[in-house]
């Protein structure tokens, strides 16, 4: 308990106050009368964001509460269909700034960030945001691109809007909808991971117009976008189009030997493709597939390669919902396989999104991508 | 080579040709051996083109194949999805008996899952809302003045939804009031009248509003109508229940009432008959001295004439005499004035006694008596009383059972118990004189009977005697071919 820093927690009682009052016996338990100066918080629709800040703010006193709310949380090695999960850092550790807006353009959005993010001068830091389904993630990283140039720790979990249900994130007095986030500052580093384990199939294409937000593919191959599915499905894209399976099909774009994936949110009446993300005009792109087994093989493989697991303090999973759904009943052996590579001294944490922005180790910048599991590592001391 | 060195000795300008010529073959050689590279791979490059194709084609078939399988493991997935929403209403809502309780399962958590986001529960006729969620206040009233119309449809559609109507012009307000969303309208019925009327609107699925979601929702009607049908028998049941109790509870105290008045003039009876017997008997006695003394002619000799009617009067008074006896037994039994004595006795003695005593009359009738018996068995009662329940059973065997005939008495012990049998090879009798051959003054009707004078209490005594033992008497019987009575008593262990 003496040496704790970070603390987690979590709780899976339907009512939000006793919910919450377990975690924060827990986090007590860990961390004693350390003084907590973030309560970096993820809750599932059934809990209401406003208890969860009230009694947090009576029982651990946090000074800052950062809380996202999403379908399905991660928590160790299970996932969790319905409860909170509440991570903890001890003043000293951590630095933080913060920064909420329901709905801006990029240079909104670039202003907020010149205003609160680039006073903070130190080496080591990072940026956890939450992107709701209103929000422009074109202009989020435009405007985070005029602030703080391209080669930044960004990691983000964006929501699409599902059955009109709301997607809430909470900072500290603030309750809404809308685009919030955390920039991280403080002695450690920072390390990231992707899963995707998605195969290319047939021939490449380039994309060869896209429209000016960035999002949607009007030609490829200087044909009409749709026309790559119907090469392929045939008779079938009629169906394609009705079931709305595209999640199933993500465009890969080749960069340096590995496929970032995009999803394929809608086939518009002109036959363009909209996407998620930013997408640049002649880049080489494949259809791509995937099967339970691929991607949980791409899981092993990579796990296995990578020592940065080995010493990590905290653990925080991305994971994609469009995953969840290919992987089926094996999702959960996904984040099991995940969470037994850590030492026990790793805490880990995570939810899930429809799509996930964090940096790319090509390119120098940060990108957007669906069906990708990341892993944010991050290790405490050494800066 | 001779010949070479003389040309170029004598001609030099011919080597030069020469040279040339070597040179143009050599080249020759050279752009043809290339020339064939070049189309060994263009060859190549063919083939890999179309190997190319080929595994463009074989995507294509991956990518196809894929999708349908996909697509099927969506629609299960779906169907088990609704079978989940099906199994957790069904499961939380099967036990309830109230229509309010049973309602309020539907929300807006069920609603979702459907893939709705508003929903509207109108009970009908009455038009009260039991459920509603996400409609304003003036949608709810717009669709409450359509109900009457949507009635109409309801035999000929179980489930409306929007294509159904699309195309009629009466309910152009419906698709107003449920612009470009996709519905789903249904009543829920207990019995054949309508009940409520449960609207789904605003569809979320990707799908939209296919069979698989109107089978569901009819399926929610129609359980949510059995569930109404399962209240209102309820409630009728426990209502007819509650009247039942109601009267049974009546009739009981009505039945307690009978049977206190019943007990009352049973000891009326008894006392009178205990009475009545009492004050008959000081009389017969002295007359049955007198009868006695006169038939032995100890008052002087008597006329022959005189003598038989005496001894008439003799016997008649004996009769009248056993009969006022039973009689205040039986009283004495029933009033529990009788003093019983509950002894281990050997019951193959008291047989044995009985029979001895009761030699003479059967002597008279040459009726054989076998006692079919262990030498002796120890049972618990009252030696007494049960000599006078054997005696009484005899006679009456000894009344019906023709001369040359067999009465057979035996005991065998059973378990904790001995039976006794007391058999004849009388006249026998009726079924239905066999459940009624117990009661006081009660005489089976056959011919027999009405030759052979009796009172009809004597199996009556013998029933109350082994009553108070707290053991069963029970009578086999057949016309014609005889009679048993059995009677239990408890085994000294």
């Amino acid at each position: 308990m003496k040496d704790e820093i970070i603390a987690i927690a979590s709780s899976q009682i339907n009512d939000s106050a006793s919910a919450i009052k377990e975690i924060s016996r827990t986090v007590k338990t860990y961390l004693g009368g350390k003084h907590i100066y973030l309560a970096l918080t993820f809750f599932t629709p059934q809990y209401k964001p406003a208890i969860i800040k009230e009694i947090l703010g009576i029982t651990l006193k946090p000074e800052n509460i950062f809380a996202v709310q999403s379908p399905l949380l991660i928590f160790k090695d299970k996932t969790v269909q319905r409860g909170i999960v509440c991570c903890c850092f001890v003043r000293g550790t951590v630095s933080i700034k913060n920064f909420f807006t329901k709905n801006a353009d990029a240079v909104a959005i670039e202003f907020i960030f010149r205003r609160n993010i680039m006073p903070f001068k130190e080496r080591n830091r990072f940026l956890i945001s939450s992107l709701g389904p209103q929000i422009n993630v074109y202009n989020y990283l435009r405007g985070l691109e005029l602030a703080l140039g391209r080669n930044f720790n960004v990691f983000g979990a964006g929501f699409l809007k599902k059955y009109g249900a709301k997607n809430y994130v909470m900072l500290n007095n603030i309750i809404g909808e809308g685009l919030g986030g955390i920039l991280i500052e403080g002695n450690f580093s920072v390390d990231n991971i992707k899963l995707r384990g998605f195969i290319p199939l047939g021939k490449s294409f380039t994309i060869t117009k896209i429209a000016p937000q960035k999002n949607r593919i009007i030609e490829i191959d200087n044909k009409p976008a749709a026309l790559v599915y119907k090469k392929y499905l045939g008779n079938n894209f009629e169906l394609f189009k009705k079931t709305s399976i595209y999640s199933y099909y993500p465009l890969g774009i080749k960069i340096n030997g590995t496929y970032r994936l995009i999803n394929v949110i809608d086939i518009l009446d002109d036959d363009s493709l909209f996407c998620i993300g930013d997408i640049k005009e002649n880049s080489k792109a494949h259809i791509m597939v995937a099967t339970p087994e691929s991607l949980l093989e791409e899981v092993r493989k990579t796990l296995l390669n990578k020592k940065s697991f080995s010493d990590c303090n905290l653990a925080i999973i991305l994971n994609s919902l469009s995953r969840r759904k290919l992987l089926k009943e094996k999702a959960d052996e996904e984040i099991a396989q995940i969470a037994r590579i850590f030492p026990d001294m790793t805490k880990v944490i995570g939810l899930y999104c429809n799509y996930q922005i964090f940096p790319c180790d090509y390119i120098r910048q940060p990108t957007i991508e669906n069906h990708t599991l990341s892993v944010i590592l991050l290790k405490y001391g050494d800066h | 080579m001779e010949t070479i060195n003389l040309i170029i000795k004598t001609n030099p300008y011919l080597l030069w040709i020469y040279l040339q010529f070597i040179i143009i073959v050599l080249l020759s050689i050279y752009l043809f051996s290339k020339l064939h590279k070049i189309k060994l791979l263009n060859n190549n490059v063919s083939h890999l083109y179309r190997e190319l194709q080929e595994l463009d084609d074989q995507a294509k078939l991956i990518i196809q194949s894929d999708m349908k399988l996909k697509i099927y493991q969506e629609d299960i997935a779906g169907k088990l999805n609704k079978l989940s929403i099906l199994r957790t209403l069904i499961s939380s809502s099967i036990s309830i008996l109230d229509e309010k309780e049973l309602f309020s399962k539907i929300d807006e958590e069920l609603i979702n899952n459907l893939g709705f986001k508003k929903s509207l529960l109108i009970m009908y006729p009455q038009k009260e809302l039991e459920l509603n969620i996400n409609f304003s206040q003036k949608e709810i009233e717009k669709f409450t003045n359509i109900l009457p119309k949507l009635e109409e449809l309801f035999d000929a559609y179980p489930v409306i939804s929007q294509k159904v109507i699309a195309h009629k012009e009466e309910f152009k307000n419906l698709l107003e009031f449920l612009p470009n969303s996709d519905f789903l309208i249904s009543p829920i019925r207990r019995g054949k009248d309508i009940k409520a009327i449960f609207l789904l609107a605003k569809c979320t699925l990707p799908q939209g509003v296919t069979e698989a979601e109107k089978e569901t929702f009819h399926i929610i009607c129609m359980y949510l109508g059995q569930c109404l049908d399962n209240i209102q028998l309820f409630e009728s049941l426990y209502k007819t229940g509650e009247e039942l109790e109601h009267k049974i509870k009546e009739k009981t105290f009505q039945l307690t009432k009978s049977l206190k008045e019943i007990k009352e003039i049973s000891k009326l009876k008894s006392e009178f008959i205990s009475g009545v017997s009492h004050e008959l008997r000081t009389p017969l006695t002295s007359i049955k001295g007198f009868s006695s003394l006169l038939v032995a002619e100890k008052f002087g000799k008597l006329p022959e004439e005189a003598k038989e009617r005496l001894k008439k009067i003799d016997g008649n008074v004996d009769k009248l005499v056993n009969m006022v006896n039973t009689l205040l037994d039986i009283s004495r039994i029933e009033s529990k004035r009788i003093e019983v004595k509950i002894t281990p006795a050997d019951i193959v003695k008291i047989i044995k006694d009985v029979g001895e005593l009761l030699t003479p009359q059967m002597s008279n009738k040459n009726i054989h008596f076998n006692i079919n018996t262990p030498a002796s068995v120890e049972v618990y009662a009252d030696k007494n009383l049960i000599e006078r329940a054997f005696i009484n059973i005899i006679n009456n065997a000894i009344k019906f059972t023709p001369p040359g005939g067999t009465i057979t008495v035996g005991c065998s012990p059973k378990d904790n118990y001995a039976l006794i049998s007391i058999s004849d090879t009388g006249c026998g009798m009726a079924k239905h004189d066999c459940e009624k051959i117990f009661q006081e003054f009660y005489r089976a009707e056959n011919a027999l009977n009405q030759k052979i004078k009796g009172t009809g209490l004597g199996l009556s005594l013998v029933k109350k005697i082994l009553d108070t033992h707290g053991e069963r008497i029970w009578v086999e019987s057949e016309l014609n071919k005889g009679t048993t009575f059995y009677f239990t008593l408890k085994l000294v262990k």
